[in-house]
């Protein structure tokens, strides 16, 4: 096409035209997502007060930085993060494969089933939260009623419990993303070599060893997915720890988003609640970092 | 996999499908698991059509009540501090102005990403690329004293702002785009069409199915917010379900579940009734940017 008639091909499009279509997608992208995000790093060298309007150019240096370092709290909101993922990743990523595979087969119902896994995506965190907390109540709940019909007494309050608090979150995430898991595995068992499966099986290979052999190599690319999106997923837990616990008993389940809106919005120290999002946001870079490197390693060693 | 894999009659019967034993078992887990997922929601339901003096009683109204009632319903049109119906038009219009703004400018930079040469349009990639991966918790400050100082809290369009424009749509809509075959722009260049008309009139149709992902992503997106409605909301009357209903599950009023379970079932009844009808798009729409990202 160039070759004959190179005219036509300069002109394909107008010299002006890119303004009419990235114009104004490029400027709320400025606005929205880049300068914000850069702006984390300035206000976290001042102590910015949405009541004073000139404090963001009241710089303090690393003053929020190391006094980060001397926060207790910013500590054990980090900590908390961390037993939440580890408690919701297992079962969230697992347990998602798990019904993926069950869920790939030739089966009545598959459907069904699989549209009542989703469905909790499609409902809002504070739905969710505020559904379960009902559902778990000790003297209104179905398990409790159950619990006690049995004989076994009601159950604790638990979210009023150091203990439990944070197990009971972590399973509002589970209920609310297992569906989300597996759908993406499914699409993965999908892009799988039926043929492969059919050839090992033929020539006798146990359900076991093509499951060890086949399946679960297959899944690798989606798994290193899956992972990453839970782990940034399960780093900027919110909504639940706010609508369900306000972060106690005794602050144990206060995550990291929760003491940044604590600090910025309740105590209105915005350059330090600035200062936690930076290093929040590394860890987050960190994980889509390391899993983009790994990601990248193996396909290229393929 | 075409007429032979027929006859095999066990096309894609997977590791725990073997034998009966392998059915129970398959069947068992998926049905608690189905059920741990529906409980909490038909637990709702049941609640809210049960009458206060049923739900407080010291048995809790048994596991089905045999009294029924709709004034959890009622009240919540009038009880709370708003009516339901005015939160409801607060996020309708919020996520209204969210899924047309996004699907018209994610549309139109995806298409230029894809198609249109200019200076810089590698860099530009990139950076879309880059802020795929960054969640609104990560700018949340910033953008929060951007958007208070410009006056735009307690409007709709800065309850919408961080979902004007998104980089997953822009993203999506740019792959989308790449497949489709360039000959289709040069045919419509040679009868004379310019960039613009060839992009409504032939390339946006194209990509509907890329177009209802977006909108799907973030029609959800919006309808269930909750942390930027929260800090940018200053009035009541402005609130959307999310922040309305949060702030009445967060005061845990013992007496005033029924209401607020009838506020959680009312909000979430729309997108479930869309996601009855639209499961498919729903879960291509939601996980497409895990998917092709």
């Amino acid at each position: 096409m160039d070759a004959r008639s190179p005219k036509r091909g300069r002109r394909r499009h107008g010299r002006f035209d890119v303004l009419w279509f990235l114009g104004v997608p490029i400027l709320l992208i400025v606005a929205v997502e880049i300068v914000p995000m850069l702006g984390v790093v300035w206000i976290s060298l001042t102590d910015y007060n949405p009541l004073e309007p000139d404090s963001w150019l009241s710089f303090v240096g690393g003053e929020n930085y190391s006094r980060m370092l001397g926060d207790d709290l910013f500590w054990q909101s980090l900590l908390n993060t961390s037993y939440f993922a580890l408690l919701y990743l297992p079962i969230a990523i697992f347990g998602a494969m798990v019904a993926a595979i069950l869920l790939n087969q030739q089966l009545r119902g598959r459907l069904v089933f699989r549209g009542i896994f989703f469905m909790p995506v499609v409902v809002s965190w504070v739905v969710g939260s505020t559904m379960i907390m009902w559902f778990l109540d000790p003297s209104s709940g179905l398990p409790s009623m159950i619990s006690e019909s049995l004989g076994f007494g009601r159950l604790p309050q638990l979210l009023q419990d150091e203990s439990t608090a944070m197990p009971t979150v972590a399973f509002v995430a589970i209920w609310k993303y297992f569906g989300y898991n597996t759908v993406i595995y499914l699409a993965g068992l999908q892009a799988i070599d039926s043929a492969l499966d059919e050839a090992a099986k033929v020539d006798g290979a146990s359900a076991l060893r093509r499951f060890w052999h086949i399946t679960l190599p297959g899944l690798r690319p989606v798994t290193a997915v899956v992972v990453m999106l839970n782990m940034i997923q399960a780093m900027r837990i919110f909504d639940p720890m706010m609508i369900m616990t306000n972060g106690g008993p005794n602050n144990s389940t206060t995550s990291t988003v929760l003491y940044v809106y604590r600090m910025a919005w309740d105590n209105l120290q915005f350059g330090y609640g600035s200062a936690i999002t930076a290093v929040l946001s590394v860890i987050i870079f960190a994980i889509a970092g390391l899993q983009f490197w790994f990601f990248n390693r193996r396909s290229v060693e393929r | 996999m075409s007429v032979e894999a027929k006859h095999v009659q066990t096309p894609s019967r997977g590791a725990a499908g073997e034998g009966r034993l392998g059915k129970v078992v398959t069947y068992g887990l998926l049905s608690v698991g189905a059920l741990v997922i529906l409980g909490p929601f038909l637990w709702m339901v049941r609640s809210v059509v049960t009458p206060n003096e049923v739900l407080y009683s010291d048995s809790g109204g048994g596991i089905i009540p045999r009294q029924f009632t709709l004034d959890h319903i009622k009240d919540a049109f009038t009880a709370g501090v708003q009516p339901f119906d005015v939160y409801f038009v607060n996020s309708l219009i919020v996520t209204v102005i969210a899924v047309v703004s996004n699907v018209i400018f994610c549309g139109l930079a995806g298409f230029a990403l894809a198609r249109i040469e200019f200076v810089g349009r590698r860099a530009v990639t990139v950076v879309i690329v880059l802020m795929l991966a960054i969640p609104i918790e990560s700018r949340i400050i910033p953008l929060y004293i951007l958007a208070s100082r410009s006056g735009l809290s307690n409007s709709y369009f800065g309850i919408a702002l961080p979902l004007l424009v998104t980089s997953m749509g822009i993203f999506l809509m740019r792959q989308y785009v790449m497949t489709i075959p360039r000959e289709l722009d040069e045919a419509a260049k040679v009868d004379g069409c310019s960039s613009w008309r060839l992009y409504w009139k032939i390339i946006f149709p194209i990509c509907r199915p890329v177009i209802a992902a977006i909108a799907i992503f973030t029609f959800i997106t919006a309808w269930n917010d909750y942390m930027w409605p929260l800090v940018i909301i200053q009035s009541q009357d402005m609130q959307t379900l999310p922040v309305a209903v949060g702030n009445m599950a967060v005061v845990k009023d013992q007496l005033r579940w029924g209401t607020l379970l009838a506020f959680s079932l009312l909000s979430v009844t729309p997108v479930l009734v869309f996601y009855l009808f639209l499961q498919r798009q729903f879960m291509a729409g939601i996980t497409s940017g895990a998917v092709k990202g």
